[in-house]
């Protein structure tokens, strides 16, 4: 980005302090009267004053009567003297010269030159008449020099003479100099002439807050310089103040007691993204100089034009020793500028700040209230102010779960560029529903730093509402994971209690032993059962076998009881071997032991009527008597015996 | 009877304890990671998976807090034992999901067919003791049953079938448990642990068929010394070194 400035400025610079005096604006011609073939030089000189906008003659007029063979050559010139006061005082001149040869014979008037300063005062000079006839009547300079008395001829035309003599030989010098090589030596005397600086308005900065530099071409001299190369700005994000289009006028300005004309050549503003010392390359321009030369130094004008006037100090004065124009290729380069970058504070920093450095507005909007899955809805964020518009981040978007944004369109406008950078920045986030729902999209948060306060600001936008309806392409679980953003959060609390489950119950042993131990049950339960049966049976059969032993053993004490005597006893016994005999034979529980279900059990079993008889008998010989009570001891060995008879007797025919 | 009393409660009281302890470690773990000292909270949950090493939501903490750690590979292996040991994790899954998305060239899974994945719904693991309640529950009805009918003590009559059908049901519910009791121990599933993990065809190979990325879950089929047959989400079946494989 190398913007080249070109300028073309003949300028009449300098006039420094002039003390108020009287304007003195005056013309003179070195001859009164010349032939039509002589050359004349007419100079037009102003005294005593400053800021000079324009100075010379009209040069329609002048030409009318005159050819012009050189000129205007533009000198100025400067004195200090002291004035009847006692003062320092310094006086300035500038003097226009031109070189000009008749048209025609005859009294001409070579016509008055206008001045005009800056204040807006004009001036005019006097005219000057002059007698042109034909042919030639000047003789060679040099020779009516050289033929002059000096010591009898007025000192002041003589001066003026050989001034014209010098002013020939300086175009002639000037013109062998082109050819020649520039001497370097008088180049450097350029340099408080013309050069170029970087102003910045601040050195220390924080990052992100404005720098406002300007490129100065400082000029004392008229010169046309072209911008070759500008600074290159690494860790700045910049932006180029306007600049007034058209001419560029120049402003003045002291600089070490030196007047300048100062020409701004770009004004930028400069935003430091990084910290550290930043250093602004130099600025290079390139151009020719017009350059006021002092002949003191020449040889010839030593012996000529010194020699005559060497003891006199007034005419070693500036005005007198006078001075050439050169125009001298320069190049200008401006000294390096070393910027200071802080970082932004910590304190206070907030959580979402995004390097905004300046002063903004943020506004935001949403193009729709109401969509359905299928669209989109756009949240448009409007950041306006001044400051490093370029370089704010764009803030993040906290959207509820079910709606999704991708990274946001981001459009910058600078709008102002007169002292700051000011415009704005819009960030469009595309909004995706994902699940039909009403959502509060929230505000969102945007900080800038204040460079004014040197605090952070924060400002929030207005939280929105929106509606989403289904839409035709809804799918309900393609949606669901990718509107996740972030990761589900820990679980906390207290540690649900399968800390201590460890291995599937079906893989222990325990497991199976709910298995094994049933079915052992199970198989115990069915192998007891089939015993139990056929334990049964055999106790029936046993009782059968042992009925008739019980029996015998029954009746043996019953044998014994009646030895004694003792009825009742003996009596109850003999029953008791009579039922329980016939219970275990008939296989009839003592419970339901009676004398039906006995003879019926007996008829079942075809035993005969007498022995039924017999049965019943002893039976009611031995109740009679447990009852009655009244029975001696012939009856009690005669139911003994009756009873044992009953008992064989029954034993022979169940055995039958 | 005062002796069964004092050994229950002794039990009871032991127990009581492990769960105060674990805790205490779980609250730690907690708290770091809400400070967001990851790797203080990483080695808690690690403590923590030891003691309890069946336990979903340690794992799923742990896999949570690697995933802040920007450790995806480690991330996916936890959140994979978390749902290894409960399936029905659904914020396992959420976040299991995101991890995986996180992989820079994923390798995309070929979707399984329908019956495979009813099948996989049914023997989840988390459904291993249900069924092995239901099973070992029918299987007791009916001993109890023929065991009273044996003995007398009840009339009803339970048609062949029908008992037939109760014994079938038991035995295809203890199959159902013992295939998902044995996702639960199995470990034939691991995690590449290792970005860009040279996948050979052959065991040994030195030249890479492809470079598997870190996170992706493989199904581990055969082992060979210090190589794994493994199956990748797209269903290749290549080789890869153990030491760069993680088993879930």
């Amino acid at each position: 980005m190398l913007k080249t400035v070109f300028l073309y400025i003949v300028l009449l610079l300098g006039a420094t302090n002039a003390m108020a005096q009287d304007v003195v604006f005056s013309a003179q011609a070195t001859a009164e009267k010349m032939g039509i073939e002589d050359q004349v030089q007419i100079q037009y000189t102003i005294k005593n004053t400053q800021d000079i906008k324009r100075l010379g003659p009209d040069h329609n007029e002048l030409s009318k009567d005159f050819h012009i063979l050189g000129g205007p050559f533009t000198s100025q010139s400067s004195q200090i003297y002291v004035n009847d006061k006692g003062q320092m005082a310094q006086s300035m001149s500038v003097s226009m010269t031109y070189v000009l040869q008749p048209k025609h014979t005859g009294k001409l008037t070579i016509p008055a030159a206008i001045a005009q300063t800056n204040a807006g005062d004009t001036y005019k000079s006097n005219s000057v008449p002059i007698e042109v006839v034909k042919g030639s009547i000047a003789p060679p300079p040099q020779q009516q020099q050289r033929r002059r008395d000096p010591f009898f001829d007025d000192p002041f035309e003589a001066m003026m003479r050989q001034r014209q003599r010098q002013m020939q030989a300086l175009q002639q010098q000037r013109g062998n100099r082109r050819q020649q090589q520039p001497q370097p030596a008088e180049e450097l005397n350029l340099d408080k002439d013309l050069f170029i600086k970087v102003v910045v308005d601040k050195n220390k900065v924080h990052v992100g807050e404005q720098i406002t530099a300007s490129y100065k071409l400082y000029a004392r001299v008229p010169m046309n310089v072209n911008i070759s190369k500008l600074p290159s700005l690494n860790g700045f994000w910049t932006q180029d103040f306007d600049m007034p289009k058209g001419k560029i006028t120049p402003v003045e300005e002291i600089v070490n007691g030196e007047r300048y004309q100062v020409f701004t050549l770009k004004k930028s503003a400069l935003f430091p993204q990084q910290t550290g010392t930043l250093e602004l390359d130099p600025a290079e321009a390139e151009g020719v100089a017009r350059v006021v030369q002092k002949i003191q130094q020449d040889p010839f004008f030593q012996n000529s034009f010194g020699s005559l006037f060497m003891d006199d100090p007034f005419f070693n004065d500036d005005f007198f020793s006078t001075m050439a124009y050169r125009d001298v290729p320069v190049k200008l380069k401006s000294s390096p500028v070393k910027i200071q970058v802080e970082p932004l504070p910590e304190k206070g920093k907030p959580e979402h700040y995004g390097g905004a450095v300046g002063a903004f507005t943020i506004e935001s909007s949403l193009d729709k209230k109401s969509i359905t899955t299928d669209d989109v809805v756009n949240l448009k964020l409007t950041i306006s102010g001044s400051g490093n518009i370029k370089l704010i981040e764009a803030p993040v978007l906290e959207l509820p779960n079910g709606l999704t944004s991708y990274d946001p369109a981001i459009v910058d406008t600078i709008t102002g560029r007169s002292t700051t950078i000011s415009g704005s920045k819009i960030i469009t986030y595309t909004i995706t529903p994902r699940t039909p729902g009403d959502y509060d999209i929230p505000s969102i948060p945007f900080s800038y730093f204040n460079t004014r306060t040197g605090k952070y600001v924060t400002l929030n936008t207005e939280p929105a509402k929106l509606h989403v309806d289904m839409g035709k392409g809804y799918k309900q679980d393609a949606h669901k994971e990718i509107a996740l953003t972030d990761i589900h959060d820990i679980n906390t609390g207290v540690l649900p209690g399968a800390a201590l489950s460890s291995k599937p119950v079906i893989l222990t042993v325990g497991y199976w032993s709910l298995y094994a131990v049933p079915l052992f049950a199970f198989i115990g339960i069915l192998a007891w059962k089939r015993r139990e049966d056929e334990l049964s049976k055999d106790v029936v059969s046993l009782k059968r076998r042992r009925a008739n032993k019980i029996a015998l053993k029954r009746l043996t004490t019953a044998k014994a009881l009646l030895q004694k005597n003792e009825k009742t006893p003996f009596y109850e016994e003999v029953s008791k071997a009579i039922w329980l005999y016939l219970s275990d034979k008939l296989n009839i529980p003592l419970s339901s032991l009676s004398r039906d279900n006995v003879w019926d059990a007996l008829q079942s079993r075809d035993i005969d009527r007498d022995m039924q008889k017999q049965v019943e008998r002893v039976m009611d010989e031995c109740e009679t008597a447990l009852y009655a009570g009244s029975s001696g001891a012939q009856q009690m060995s005669q139911t003994y015996n009756d009873a044992v008879e009953v008992i064989s007797k029954l034993e022979e025919s169940f055995k039958a | 009877m005062s002796k069964q009393l004092t050994f229950t409660l002794l039990i009871l009281t032991l127990c009581i304890q492990a769960l105060a302890a674990g805790n205490a470690t779980w609250d730690k773990a907690n708290k770091f990671y809400e400070q967001k000292e990851y790797d203080s909270a990483v080695y808690y949950y690690k403590q923590l998976s030891k003691t309890a090493p069946r336990n979903a939501e340690v794992y799923y903490n742990l896999g949570n807090t690697y995933y802040r750690l920007n450790d995806i590979g480690h991330s996916v292996l936890n959140y994979e034992k978390a749902l290894k040991y409960n399936p029905d994790h659904k914020k396992a899954s959420d976040n299991l999901y995101l991890a995986k998305s996180r992989i820079s060239n994923r390798i995309q899974e070929v979707p399984v067919i329908f019956f495979i994945r009813w099948w996989r719904s049914i023997t989840k693991s988390n459904l291993a003791n249900t069924y092995a309640i239901i099973a070992a529950g029918l299987f007791i009805l009916l001993i109890v049953y023929y065991s009273l009918k044996r003995l007398d003590k009840i009339n009803i009559d339970l048609p062949t079938q029908l008992s037939a059908g109760i014994l079938i049901v038991s035995i295809v519910f203890i199959i159902l448990g013992i295939v998902s009791a044995n996702r639960v121990v199995a470990d034939n599933k691991a995690v590449v642990m290792q970005g860009d993990a040279p996948f050979t065809l052959q065991p040994g190979s030195s030249t890479s068929q492809s470079l598997i990325p870190e996170g992706t879950t493989v199904k581990v089929t055969n082992e060979d010394g210090s190589w794994t047959e493994v199956i990748l989400p797209d269903g290749r079946t290549g080789w890869m070194s153990r030491s760069v494989l993680s088993k879930i």
